[in-house]
């Protein structure tokens, strides 16, 4: 109503912008949109005005007109730092939008964000790790795992960016060598050397990654599975008392305990997996 | 039939390192080399269609399909066939020889829609089986009268109004006093006007798929259990009968069976995407859910599966009744091994049942097809949504019990199915395998192998309710005993023929048969021939044959 009316008044850009704006920082995205794309068509050749349009644009869920507003800014002040900051933290809020997106299940609707954000900052590693989330979160794997490895040849020593296909190993040539180089590079990193062992499904490397970090518990947990009994109780004792609220453990020390007949020792393992697996 | 993928972290997102996709399940385990066997279908004149409640398979209501029921309605001595359907059930009766006529109409059934499941017992032990047909909105008990069936729900004094969702269900005596009870699961709260559309919410979308809605996001249940008070009167008594249910389940397929070898009979519910249900027989007239302590709750790897059908099986020969479940898509299907006095440990990867995880399992049921004295299984598989296409259809899946591990072969027409009873249709001493499918007709299986000998028995109780349900047979054959039970439900939705059936290798017959009565008391029938399927009366030992 209050956009009708002011339409109806014919306001300035600058008001316009001021209504956009406003109405951005509410939370009413949609109000924004047609008021700042009412700023830009009275006043095309204003960078800030294209900047706070892409904001709106993205808001609303048009990823590809947002990025063609940021594209517009650049065109217009291409040495402006404002534009250059402007378009970094659009590339960051690209990212969290998707991240939204994703947190709420709607991985079609992220990706599509994120295919739009790739194009047109395609030098962001954290844009194509979360663009293989998104694929993950559909079924596809090989998709995901080339989103991931894109983002590991953008920035080939980020570490989070390698635990990204934690679950999608073994994952091939690709990105095993990959792997390799950067355990190799960080030969003090116990993710570099699980991440390496879950490649190659070698238990060494599993043992590796505990020697040098004992608190890394994945080694731990995924090296119990290759052990015997004994040990992997053991590992997996240690496991949840660094890590006292991981269910799955517990879980699994109840299977070995039961397999090595001390009922007790189950019980209380299966009942505090229970408790930390919570209600529906 | 859950949503797995974002359920289960990996684990480096556990610790709140990982900053990437999380664990689905791979699936691998031993190997064993099996003899060759095939499923052959069979035409049996069984034609009506499935439907849908509202014609649609836009909400979970339809996606559950629907259980079948193998029994003999009209005491001819030939397994008849009921079918639970969206809009009417469905009644065939078995002409002789494993041909069908339907007589649905005149039957006694009536039409409502969004029938679920179905099983069978004696509730009032005057010689003819009824019926306990589930549904959304609220379950129907029909006595059967010399073959006609009336709807006595009302009668009955159980509620004939309502929005439950109810899905498995089983006849049980769990008190022992020789009228058979009632066990009825529920699945999830849900009201149509509520339902929500495909995409509406995160529980409605499935890797990137807009889809419908659930079961997360509605709320959950918990089992009804109906004490038979004599004179067709049932009373729900879950408030004081079931301790440690707190309701936090989406309840799906029931199977009961003494898994202590106490001489009463436990339930086991099958839960999606919650925790599974054990109940424990207190010998009081209560039961308790024992499942978490006893390890038969979660997967292998501490995760809520999605548990569709199950099935109590002597798995390994040591007398003791282990639990098998179907399981959704990424998951495998489950086998939890009974070590005794309240105690399982899954071996679903050691025994090679861990090998598929690409099916989504409904129907279960548990068949020695080789007459080779081991336990075999034939699982019913389909996805649940229509949005795949083609995809949500699936073959089914037969698991070969070689000894301590399994092999699994994929075979038979891909269908979205759902309920799987089994039941000898023909009368030649080997179980045919009947299978509904979504939006299709029925299809009837035989799974065609190199058999050894067998023989069957076919148990009526006097003292103990007259279905005999809840009879455990033991038969003892070159040195090995063998352990079956006489069961109502089980499967998904769904009801087995309850006549028990014996592989006995090589051997010409059976050295020792004993049964333990619902009731406690055991008699002990001596050797019996194999090739035959025994009618045995409680107390008069064996009062007819039939050889095959």
């Amino acid at each position: 109503m209050v956009m009708v009316l002011a339409l109806f008044l014919q306001i300035g850009a600058e008001e316009w912008l001021a209504k956009g704006l406003g109405a951005l920082k509410a939370g009413h995205a949609s109000e924004a949109r047609i008021a700042l794309e009412e700023a830009v068509r009275q006043a095309p050749g204003q960078p800030v005005m294209w900047l706070a349009v892409a904001e709106a644009r993205l808001r609303t869920g048009a990823a590809a007109e947002a990025v063609s507003a940021m594209d517009q800014a650049g065109r217009l002040a291409p040495g402006s730092t404002m534009v250059q900051r402007g378009r970094t933290m659009f590339a960051r809020r690209m990212g969290e939008t998707a991240q939204g997106l994703l947190d709420a299940r709607q991985e079609k609707r992220a990706e599509a964000v994120l295919q739009e954000a790739v194009k047109a900052y395609p030098a962001e590693p954290e844009l194509w790790r979360l663009l293989g989330l998104a694929m993950y979160a559909q079924g596809r794997n090989a998709d995901a795992v080339a989103a991931f490895v894109k983002a590991i040849d953008l920035a080939p020593e980020e570490e989070t960016l390698y635990a990204g296909l934690e679950t999608l190993l073994p994952a091939g040539k690709e990105v095993e060598h990959r792997l390799a180089g950067y355990a190799a590079r960080h030969a003090g990193s116990a993710m570099g050397w699980y991440l390496l062992g879950l490649e190659r499904g070698d238990a060494a490397l599993f043992e590796k990654a505990w020697a040098l970090d004992a608190k890394f518990w994945p080694a731990a947990f995924a090296l119990h599975r290759s052990v015997a009994q004994g040990r992997a109780v053991a590992l997996l004792e240690r496991v949840v008392e660094l890590n006292p609220e991981y269910g799955p453990a517990y879980y699994a020390l109840a299977q070995l305990y039961a397999k090595a007949g001390q009922r007790e020792k189950a019980l209380a393992a299966r009942k505090r997996h229970h408790a930390l697996a919570g209600a529906p | 039939m859950r949503l797995l993928v974002w359920l289960l972290p990996g684990l480096l997102l556990a610790q709140g390192m990982g900053s990437g996709p999380r664990a689905g399940k791979k699936a691998g385990g031993p190997k064993v080399a099996a003899p060759a066997f095939s499923l052959r279908e069979l035409p049996m004149g069984l034609t009506a269609k499935h439907r849908y409640g509202d014609g649609t398979s836009r909400y979970i209501l339809s996606m559950t399909g629907n259980g079948v029921a193998a029994f003999d309605f009209d005491n001819d001595g030939a397994v008849d066939l009921l079918f639970a359907d969206g809009v009417a059930p469905v009644l065939y009766r078995n002409t002789g020889a494993g041909k069908f006529e339907d007589v649905s109409t005149g039957s006694g059934f009536a039409p409502r829609p969004w029938g679920q499941g179905v099983c069978a017992g004696d509730f009032d032990n005057d010689g003819w089986t009824d019926v306990l047909m589930t549904y959304y909105g609220a379950s129907r008990l029909y006595r059967n009268v010399e073959g006609r069936f009336h709807d006595v729900t009302a009668a009955a004094g159980m509620p004939g109004e309502g929005k439950r969702f109810s899905t498995g269900c089983a006849f049980v005596d769990y008190d022992r006093d020789g009228r058979l009870d009632l066990v009825v699961a529920n699945y999830v709260g849900f009201d149509l006007a509520n339902a929500g559309k495909p995409g509406a919410t995160k529980y409605c979308t499935w890797l990137g798929l807009e889809v419908f809605c659930g079961p997360r996001g509605f709320p959950t249940d918990r089992p009804i259990l109906y004490r038979n008070e004599g004179a067709g009167k049932f009373k729900d008594v879950t408030e004081q009968a079931l301790k440690g249910v707190e309701g936090l389940h989406y309840g799906l397929g029931v199977v009961v069976s003494d898994f202590d070898g106490d001489g009463w009979t436990d339930i086991y519910i099958a839960c999606d995407s919650t925790p599974g249900i054990l109940l424990r027989n207190n010998r009081d007239g209560t039961l308790t859910d024992v499942a978490v302590e006893a390890g038969a709750a979660y997967g292998a790897n501490g995760e809520e599966l999605g548990s569709m059908g199950v099935a109590a099986v002597d798995v390994d020969g040591d007398g003791r009744m282990d639990l098998v479940k179907t399981n959704f898509i990424d998951e495998t299907p489950s086998l939890y091994r009974n070590l005794g006095d309240w105690f399982f440990v899954d071996a679903t990867e050691e025994t090679g049942l861990g090998s598929d995880a690409t099916a989504v399992g409904w129907g279960l049921g548990v068949m020695d097809w080789d007459r080779d004295g081991r336990s075999d299984l034939v699982m019913a598989n389909g996805h649940i949504y229509p949005e795949l296409g083609a995809a949500q259809k699936q073959a089914k899946s037969l698991y070969w019990n070689g000894g301590g591990v399994f092999a699994t072969a994929r075979a038979g027409t891909p269908m979205a199915s759902r309920g799987l009873a089994l039941g000898d249709l023909d009368g030649d001493g080997v179980e045919e395998i009947v299978v509904t499918n979504l939006g299709a007709g029925p299809a009837v299986y035989r799974v065609e192998a190199k058999r050894g000998n067998g023989l069957g028995l076919r148990l009526e109780g006097t003292k103990s309710n007259r279905s005999a349900i809840g009879a455990r047979v033991r038969v003892t054959v070159g040195g090995k005993t063998l352990t079956e039970e006489v069961r109502s439900g089980g499967s998904y939705a769904s009801q087995h023929d309850f006549a028990v059936y014996f592989g006995l290798g090589e051997a010409a017959g059976a050295d020792r048969v004993e049964i333990r009565w619902p009731n406690g008391e055991s008699e002990a029938l001596g050797k019996l021939a194999a090739g035959a399927l025994y009618r045995v009366k409680e107390g008069s030992g064996v009062v007819a044959k039939k050889v095959w």
